[in-house]
């Protein structure tokens, strides 16, 4: 037996129009199969509105804020991460640069090593001239300014590295109170 | 939509996550329930609940505000529940694994208790049964009463694919009901009375 449409009208939610209904009547009277699923349909309608609105455990908006804050600072990780990793890959790239830049081609490992030494060497040296010079000066220059200047120069960066640590400190507390 | 809902989500636009927690407090329960429904286990659901509410925070920008908010919150949870159950390949949820639910009934005798808990393990049982989507679309239209509009706007299917997910899951449901119906009625000794 076909029961097409009739199996679609029974399982449909829509209104039948009153052609439809009589056509679907004169089926479930000679039918044995419809008339069981259209009962077996209403009781799991009917049970699938009757099961109960659940809920979730209290505090699910505090946990779902933890768990935003959580989401929060990992993505700032991964953000710190990512910027490393640039550096990382920009510091290798410019090392590469200088090093081809200084042997005007790829060096065997004993000229690298050899190159290496002469940097570090010369860096030394800098580093030498530049304390010297500033040992120089200090010993030079406090008999020409006065006494009064060095402390207005020293008062003065005091309170700039004063104003610059009390910055930092209070922007982030400022900021997370705004947020709350 | 209302004033108070259109100015929480004004707020949570300009990222004040208190006003999107409102927004959570308000409508933890219908977005818990169908990720409960979908999921069949407590724990997955509240870890469904609390990604949907992520997603949506963090698409709030993409929120058309033609459309109900609510009905987007289940679109998110629904197709975050549907690719949970894709990709955790778990068809049938067995009868026994299934936790029960808390059904307060105070005027209720201890056997018709009973009787209703069965039927929800059932029920439960069969819901579990139907593919994901399939699932999504009877939840939707029986709880939280969607047309098939809202329906195929939500789970991202044409109308037609609805209407046609909606034919073949009730028809399963009906007929899963039916042979679970059986063995119970095959069980009964001859002088037992019916209980259907």
């Amino acid at each position: 037996m076909n029961h097409q449409p009739f199996e679609e009208w029974l399982l449909s939610d829509e209104d039948l129009t009153l052609e439809e209904e009589r056509a679907l009547q004169t089926h479930l009277e000679v039918c044995q199969e419809c008339p069981q699923l259209n009962e077996r349909w209403r009781e799991v309608r009917a049970e699938i509105r009757r099961m109960p609105e659940v809920g979730p455990a209290p505090g699910f908006a505090r946990r779902w804020q933890a768990r935003l804050e959580a989401e929060r600072i990992q993505k700032q990780r991964r953000q710190t991460w990512f910027l490393l990793l640039i550096c990382g890959l920009g510091a290798i790239g410019l090392a590469i640069g200088g090093v081809y830049q200084r042997f005007g081609h790829f060096p065997s490992p004993i000229e690298l090593v050899y190159g290496l030494m002469f940097s570090l060497t010369s860096g030394f040296e800098l580093a030498g001239r530049i304390s010297n010079f500033f040992t120089a000066l200090i010993q030079a220059v406090p008999p020409i300014i006065s006494l009064v200047l060095w402390i207005v120069i020293s008062s003065t960066l005091l309170i700039w590295t004063l104003i610059w640590i009390i910055s930092i400190w209070r922007l982030p507390i400022i900021k997370r109170s705004e947020q709350a | 939509m209302s004033s108070t809902e259109a100015e929480l989500i004004n707020r949570a636009l300009r990222a004040d996550s208190n006003a999107f927690a409102s927004l959570v407090e308000l409508y933890q329960t219908p977005v818990y329930h169908l990720c409960y429904r979908m999921m069949g286990d407590s724990g997955e659901a509240e870890d469904a609940a609390q990604e949907t509410f992520l997603r949506a925070y963090q698409n709030l920008k993409r929120y058309d505000r033609t459309r109900s908010f609510i009905t987007w919150l289940l679109s998110i949870a629904a197709h975050y529940c549907i690719d949970q159950i894709r990709r955790r390949r778990a068809p049938i949820v067995p009868l026994d694994v299934l936790p029960d639910e808390a059904v307060p009934d105070p005027v209720a005798g201890p056997e018709s208790i009973s009787t209703r808990r069965d039927s929800q393990q059932r029920m439960r049982v069969l819901l579990a049964s139907l593919n994901s989507q399939d699932r999504a679309a009877i939840i939707l239209r029986y709880w939280y009463d969607l047309s098939d509009e809202e329906i195929a706007d939500s789970l991202s299917l044409t109308v037609s694919a609805v209407k046609s997910r909606l034919h073949r899951a009730r028809r399963e449901l009906a007929q899963l009901w039916q042979q679970q119906s059986e063995p119970q009625l095959s069980d009964r000794r001859p002088y037992e009375p019916s209980t259907l």
